[in-house]
């Protein structure tokens, strides 16, 4: 019997039970999600210190950055950016925040601005501005966690910035690296190597270090294989100082090439070759040490969506070889990203053609048996130190590894690590031991994974740094009042946390020295807390904990992801219920002092759960956001008030951050909108805005449709469209500009109101006549008037032969006249004939010459819908 | 007679016809670029010749350019460099720019007899930039080393001179020379840049920066010492006109703006650019008289070109400036206007009166 297999496409992939066909095919070539809509396309994307993905759009867009939630699917708009930081570069400083440098001011034009984004505290700082104005920098995360920012646009004026920079933590300001400035192409791929300079790894083919200490220098280094550039190919450090770059050049090449820098005299060399030649594809080191190529495309040009390459591909370094994995659906091609998340999957995202959307790919090693788990990690290492890792597969446990949390944007990864640590089996885990500097692993976060053959763990996100704080370690012992030993209670303190033995003792290792509070609490009973002072590298023993039983009480209230609160929903833990009053809010009571589970659910929401410590005689808050399993649709159209023409291009902005335009035909539509109350603003150049809120309900869809008036900036174009050989006027013409169209009424008059002033292009066309487009400039508040005398066409064709009647080829024919005047040269055919497209009716001349021929003229007549027939004997 | 018995939608474009308009007040010539990649332009002699540079979209191999007697010209880079820029050409067609050497950057003079010749640095310095020469073989452009960035003028008599900064500032770049002898660029500071006319009798003055704005940069200067760049502030970037008679000038920017730079100016003080708009970022050209026309207005929109942006316009009124064939956006990307210029080759374009 084959067993029926659900996949919750965005939650966690820990245990998944397969069986049959379909299990076997995942267990070596992975699987795809569906595709998961996003409010925007993540351009560039990152992997947070909280586990979560920033991402940011192009143009206006990117100043909306988003948060999506890996383990919940969801996304949440994040604090706006300070501006537009499209096309910028960035990577993550020592504590987390994400330095973000340069930005879009226009096409080829760089912003001077830099900033940068605190993930905990959902903030953005501005820094001091950079030397010039940088579009398409690189940003790279020195040993000592100062960040060199490379290239970039100035503007199409100046090109590239030549001045390598450098962020330096400790005085908050740049330091030109002035004795190294070199043009570099746009997002160079620099990596910090293993001797602490940074390593230029293309996309032209010289290679070179940047030592970026006093005011810089280069050296050479080696010259790529490839000499036709790679061009938009990944470039992965995909150990300490191995650098595969794979595909790219146009036409896309499907060879890779590797260079390893500790090696004594660093050369590249070729490794295998891609199945599928690539561009504007990613590049991922997995947990495990082998390399996914995703996206691109195999075509030529800058980026070919009629080729899609939807097969992944797995490079392993011990081989050398890729093999070819399950395909995606969407083309994820320029603009596009990938990121590696911290249960091992991988978010493939965006691209311009690929749109606002993600899917998510499972390796094949998530299908390969039980994973591993970590139960206990610091916070944080310092360099060279042994440190310990709870887990309770310790004696399985065949690989340890370490990968920097991801930064990337235009097919590369700006803030990439991957490091294999030695590790040794203890007691309950593993003593592993950290980088031995930052030249390997820059200071910063980290995703640790443990494997056991190539399955990995969920990871645990530390901090590496070069002197993590002294630590020691408490032992004691929970009892209650009576004090009879108390098993299972947890006791935690300096962020550690450890759970009690059958004869309550606990031990709470790498816990930092000084004064630390230690709090037990266990189900049934009232927390209670101690002091202990820890001493570096001693062993405390703490007073005897004993826990009195006790309840409390849990409130909250749930609303849903659209900000509604919800009356009755259900709250209930393994001890009781109750249900939410009409504003959503809710009271358990008698609560046994614990850490007890809470489940809100309501009809037509996903259940949410939580887990909550309750205090004896306190209280503990516990609010819920319920998912709805219906989304709305939001949808309308934006016309101008005054003429009912369709505008283009307007912007709908909603009161939740989300951001769209109408398209050519007025119109705009958003998916997936949470069920709630939103305010609507629609705007267009040459406009007065509009608003409108309106309330969006479950599995339905909301129309709201806005008539925005002209402003008094814009003018009034007004013309008559007629047919030129009789003055006689054309009902139902269509004038059009880029900003809107209109039709002419029964006298041939056309009005286009609300035009921003401006000089435009102009377009009249009806059936059976040919279309004319003047230029013309509009003013504010006055009328133009353009007029579309317009021509019915026909055509002249005929036959050229010589005297002796045989048929002559490559002979010119020259047609010249017309109501609208009119040159077409034309060569007859191998059977001497000839034919011209549509011309305007009226009289032709039409001249044939041939060398060894004396020319001729004939004199004819077009008239509308017919071919006339012209004939030479030359 | 029936007259719908076909429906024709702008089909005449496709037609090679002869039919005027009214206001196509120029003639477009498609320079192409250098491995059929992407090419942008940054200067114009008086006979029509361009300087710019040339490469892979977005990427490698770009090499500087002089497009001349309707063929596009490589010109290489310095010895073991991998990327060049050519920034100037004056009437002879000599070529002034700049190009990565194995490790550093510096300053190059092409000429058709020698070639690339580099210029070197000024003493103690590591890299330099050419941007600009005149019809006596001055070359202008900026040095750089430890100490930072100094505007110098070179001769081949004399070598490289150190043109100084404002009082004041550090660091100086020189983009410009007319010819007589005439210096425009920028002083900078840590947190500044001030736009300078720099004269041998006169020594180097400040241009100011528009009202509200903090900075500015000189990008070009015309015989009569009349000067056009780009000023920045809390407004956004603004192109400007510079005279010796009314000061400093705001161009504005074209309907539904907000960024304008000003890269050309000619003998009768007209002046091209860049300048945002409700279609997107375009090509520009100002004078008193107009004001600021979009480019794409003065030409025929026959041949689906769309000009992003101008760099320079010669006495003769030739304007080269750079763009694309719209090749239009996916329908689901309607975002922007402008995916042609963004993500993929742009092309020279010379526009002939």
């Amino acid at each position: 019997m084959r067993s029926v297999v659900i996949v919750s496409l965005f939650g966690c992939l820990a245990f998944i039970c397969l069986s049959g066909p379909a299990a076997a095919q995942s267990s070596s070539v992975g699987q795809w999600s569906a595709v998961q809509n996003l409010p925007y396309r993540p351009v560039h994307a990152h992997l947070l210190p909280t586990g979560k993905v920033l991402f940011y759009s192009y143009y206006f867009e990117s100043e909306y950055p988003q948060i999506w939630d890996p383990v919940t699917g969801t996304t949440v708009p994040a604090a706006q950016a300070p501006y537009q930081i499209f096309c910028s570069g960035h990577a993550f400083l020592p504590n987390g925040d994400l330095l973000v440098t340069g930005g879009h001011m226009a096409d080829n034009v760089g912003l001077p601005d830099a900033a940068v984004y605190n993930p905990f505290t959902d903030s953005w700082t501005m820094l001091p501005q950079m030397n010039a104005g940088r579009w398409y920098p690189t940003n790279t995360v020195l040993a000592n966690g100062d960040v060199l920012v490379m290239g970039g646009n100035v503007n199409p004026v100046t090109d590239a910035d030549p001045l390598p920079q450098v962020w330096q933590l400790a005085t908050q300001n740049w330091r030109n690296l002035s004795s190294a400035q070199l043009a570099l192409p746009l997002y160079p791929r620099m990596l910090l190597a293993p001797n602490g300079q940074v390593f230029d790894a293309g996309p032209d083919v010289t290679s070179r270090y940047l030592n970026t200490s006093g005011t810089g220098s280069w050296t050479t280094v080696a010259t790529m294989n490839d000499s036709a550039g790679r061009d938009y190919g990944p470039v992965v450090m995909y150990d300490v100082g191995k650098i595969l770059a794979a595909g790219g050049g146009d036409p896309p090449t499907n060879t890779a090439e590797i260079i390893d820098l500790t090696s004594s005299a660093p050369a590249w060399h070729y490794t295998g070759s891609m199945q599928y030649a690539r561009r504007q594809a990613n590049a991922t080191v997995l947990p495990d040490g082998t390399v996914l190529i995703t996206g691109g495309s195999s075509g030529s040009g800058f980026d070919n969506s009629s080729a899609p390459v939807y097969a992944a591909e797995l490079w392993n370094p011990a081989t050398g070889t890729f093999t070819t994995m399950a395909s995606s659906t969407v083309y994820r091609g320029y603009h596009s990203t990938a990121v590696l998340l911290p249960d091992g999957r991988i978010l493939s995202a965006g691209g311009n053609v690929g749109g606002p959307n993600a899917e998510i790919y499972s390796p094949p090693y998530l299908f390969n048996g039980a994973r591993p788990t970590i139960t206990s990690a610091p916070t944080g290492i310092a360099y060279g130190q042994s440190f310990f890792v709870g887990t309770p597969n310790a004696t399985s446990i065949t690989q340890v590894t370490l990968i920097r949390l991801a930064s990337t944007t235009h097919t590369f990864n700006e803030n990439q690590h991957f490091m294999h640590l030695s590790f040794s089996q203890a007691s309950g885990g593993l003593n592993v031991t950290a980088p031995a500097n930052g030249n390997i692993a820059p200071p910063g976060h980290y995703m640790l994974f443990v494997l056991i053959n190539g399955v990995p763990s969920v990871a645990k996100i530390l901090l590496v740094s070069s002197t993590a704080p002294a630590t020691g370690t408490i032992t004691g012992m929970v009892t209650n009042a009576a004090g009879a030993a108390l098993a299972g209670a947890t006791v935690s303190g300096g962020g550690v946390t450890a759970t009690t033995s059958s004869t309550g003792n606990y031990t709470l290792a790498n816990v930092p020295a000084g004064e630390v509070q230690i709090t037990a609490s266990r189900s049934g009973y009232n927390s209670a807390s101690e002091f202990v002072s820890v001493s570096s590298g001693g062993t405390s023993t703490a007073p005897t904990i004993k826990l009195s039983s006790g309840t409390g009480t849990i409130t909250g209230v749930v609303k849903n992801s659209g900000g509604t609160l919800l009356g009755g929903a259900t709250v209930a833990y393994s001890g009781g219920s109750t249900l939410t009053n009409s504003s959503g809010a809710y009271t358990l009571n008698g609560v046994p002092a614990s850490t007890v589970q809470l489940t809100a659910s309501f009809s037509s929401y996903t259940d949410a759960h939580q887990t909550v410590t309750v205090p004896a005689s306190g209280s503990v808050t516990a609010n819920f956001v319920l998912t709805s399993t219906w989304t709305g649709t939001l949808q309308g159209s934006v016309t101008n008030s005054v003429t009912g023409a369709a505008i283009s291009g307007a912007k709908i902005a909603v009161n939740n951050g989300a951001v769209t335009l109408t398209d050519s035909t007025g119109s705009y539509k958003m998916t997936n909108v949470a069920p709630g109350s939103y305010t609507l603003t629609a705007s267009a150049s040459g406009y007065g805005s509009a608003t409108s809120t309106v309330s969006v309900g479950t599995n339905t869809t909301t129309n709201a449709s806005f008539k925005l008036t002209p402003n008094s900036s814009a003018g009034t174009v007004t013309g008559k469209v007629t047919n030129i050989s009789n003055g006689a006027a054309i009902y139902g013409a269509t004038v059009k500009y880029s900003g809107a169209s209109t039709t002419t009424n029964t006298s041939g008059i056309y009005t286009l109101s609300g035009v921003p002033a401006g000089t435009y292009t102009f377009t009249g066309s009806a059936n059976g006549y040919l279309s004319r487009s003047f230029s013309a400039s509009v003013s504010s508040g006055t009328t133009t008037t353009l007029n579309f005398p317009l021509a019915t066409a026909g055509k002249i064709g005929g036959k050229v032969t010589t005297t002796t009647g045989t048929a002559l080829s490559g002979v010119t024919v020259k047609i010249s006249g017309g109501v609208i005047s009119t040159t077409v040269y034309l060569t007859t055919d191998s059977s001497g004939q000839y034919l011209s497209n549509w011309i305007p009716v009226g009289s032709y001349t039409v001249t044939v010459s041939k060398t060894g021929y004396s020319s001729q003229s004939k004199s004819t007549t077009v008239s509308a819908g017919v071919t006339s027939t012209v004939n030479f004997t030359m | 007679m029936n007259h719908r018995i076909f429906n024709w939608v702008g089909t005449i474009l496709l037609l090679t016809v002869s039919v005027q308009f009214a206001t196509a007040q120029y003639k477009v010539t498609d320079l192409g670029a250098l491995e059929g990649g992407s090419a942008v332009p940054r200067a114009l002699n008086s006979k029509g010749d361009v300087a710019g540079r040339s490469g892979h979209a977005h990427g490698s191999h770009t090499r500087g350019f002089l497009w001349t007697h309707g063929r596009m010209i490589g010109l290489g880079a310095l010895p073991v460099g991998d990327y060049s820029s050519a920034a100037g050409v004056n009437d002879l067609g000599q070529v002034a720019g700049w190009s990565n050497t194995a490790n550093s950057l510096h300053a190059f003079l092409w000429t058709t007899s020698s070639g690339l010749r580099d210029l070197g640095t000024l003493p103690g310095d590591s890299s330099s930039q050419a941007w600009a020469i005149n019809n006596s073989g001055v070359v202008v452009g900026a040095s750089t080393g430890a100490s930072g960035t100094r505007a110098f003028l070179w001769t081949s008599a004399a070598g490289m001179q150190d043109l100084g900064s404002l009082p004041g500032d550090t660091e100086s770049k020189a983009y410009a020379i007319n010819q007589v002898g005439q210096v425009a660029g920028e002083s900078l500071s840590a947190s500044r840049s001030t736009a300078f006319l720099w004269s041998t009798n006169g020594g180097m003055v400040s241009l100011g920066v528009l009202p509200g704005a903090t900075t500015s940069t000189a990008y070009a200067i015309n015989n009569s010492g009349q000067v056009a760049g780009q000023s920045y502030g809390s407004a956004g970037m603004r192109a400007f006109v510079w005279t010796p008679s009314q000061g400093i000038q705001d161009l504005g920017t074209l309907p539904g703006g907000d960024y304008s730079t000003a890269s050309g100016i000619n003998g009768t003080g007209q002046v091209v650019g860049t300048s945002g708009s409700s279609l997107g970022t375009r090509a520009f050209i100002w004078d008193s008289a107009h004001g600021m026309q979009d480019l794409n207005g003065l030409i025929s929109p026959n041949g689906g070109i769309v000009l992003a942006g101008a760099v320079a316009i010669n006495d003769a009124g030739q304007i080269v400036a750079y763009g694309n064939r719209s090749h239009g956006s996916p329908q689901s990307d309607v975002v922007q206007l402008d995916h042609a210029s963004h993500a993929g080759p742009v092309h020279v374009y010379l526009l002939t009166p």
